[in-house]
């Protein structure tokens, strides 16, 4: 349903969140008028019924399988890796994935060549439940050495962090 | 059996000097048409605008054999996508592409989303043809098409209206 008249947001998360599209695979929203933030965006993919979703291209936003694998299907404590590099993702995909408090695991973040900016570095620097975090790849991402400043200070992470930003 | 449109219908007096006009005659379940009434069909009707693959779909030799319909790109208007909605004997008819025509609302994307003779229907392409709450809606609440597994939607006219009922009717 791209490129159509769908104003409210509401009715993106209602299409969501249709109970009997239980093998729902594929779902395209995108162009409409409709504005999300990152909590309806949450809201949104979490409400989908399929366990099968490989794809869903919400109005500002598209996710695919890797990414919500790990938002909605994966255990938490399963979460090792965010293999995400060249996805195209920008800032509100950091944003959506700063705000996870769960994957207490990870190890690896792959994020190089998209573009998530200092937005996007920033959003992340404000997690505080990585604690095992190895790796954190954002090279390619038009990020400042200002914000990769702010992601060193965070403290819930470890001293020895491998960050990658350039 | 054949169906006109009331729309069409005009009151004829004195001498015929236009000749035959068959606009807006919609013509199914015809049992071996002869090719002399599918020519007049195509030049005095409105099936000329579709191209011999979808003709030989719509007055077939075998019924069983048609699965997929696609007429991309064919300048049909909505009266052509009520000829295809109003057919009842496509009843293997698993994909449906009228990608890229104008058959907008009432008179055209109505007919197709409220056709009850397609039960194994599995994909259906109405992307850039116009359509509005009114076609969602009638997809949305028919019951026949239970194999459906692909609707493509995109590019249209549906609002909120249509996007919610068709959530609602298939919540139901």
């Amino acid at each position: 349903m791209s490129s159509n008249k769908i104003n409210n947001k509401q009715t993106v998360t209602f299409i969501c969140s249709i109970e009997s599209w239980k093998d729902l695979k594929y779902l395209f929203l995108r162009d409409n008028q409709a504005v999300l933030e990152v909590a309806d965006i949450l809201e949104a993919i979490e409400g989908v019924a399929s366990k099968s979703l490989e794809e869903i291209d919400l109005p500002r936003a598209r996710f695919e399988r890797a990414l919500l694998q790990c938002l909605k299907y994966n255990e938490s404590e399963s979460v090792i890796e965010l293999p995400l590099s060249n996805k195209r993702y920008y800032a509100l995909h950091a944003g959506i994935i700063g705000l996870n408090t769960t994957w207490t695991n990870l190890q690896t973040v792959s994020l190089g060549g998209n573009s998530i900016g200092n937005e996007g570095a920033v959003a992340l620097s404000h997690d505080a439940t990585w604690i095992n975090l190895q790796t954190l790849n954002l090279e390619h991402n038009s990020i400042d050495a200002e914000e990769a400043a702010s992601l060193k200070k965070n403290q819930a992470w470890p001293q020895n962090l491998r960050l990658f930003y350039y | 059996m054949t169906t006109v449109l009331p729309a069409s219908m005009t009151i004829i007096r004195g001498t015929n000097n236009k000749g035959l006009n068959l606009q807006g005659v919609i013509v199914s379940s015809c049992d071996k048409l002869s090719e002399k009434n599918r020519a007049i069909l195509q030049k005095r009707g409105d099936y000329g605008v579709f191209p011999e693959t979808a003709l030989n779909k719509l007055f077939p030799s075998n019924l069983r054999d048609i699965t997929e319909v696609i007429v991309v790109n064919e300048k049909l208007a909505p009266i052509h996508a009520r000829i295809i909605g109003s057919n009842t004997y496509w009843s293997n008819l698993r994909k449906l592409d009228t990608l890229r025509n104008a058959i907008e609302e009432e008179e055209g994307g109505e007919a197709i989303g409220g056709n009850e003779s397609w039960p194994q229907l599995e994909e259906l392409t109405l992307v850039r043809t116009q359509i509005g709450d009114k076609t969602a809606i009638k997809v949305a609440n028919n019951l026949i098409w239970k194999n459906l597994k692909k609707l493509w939607l995109a590019s249209n006219k549906i609002s909120d209206i249509g996007a919610i009922e068709l959530e609602r009717a298939k919540s139901g």
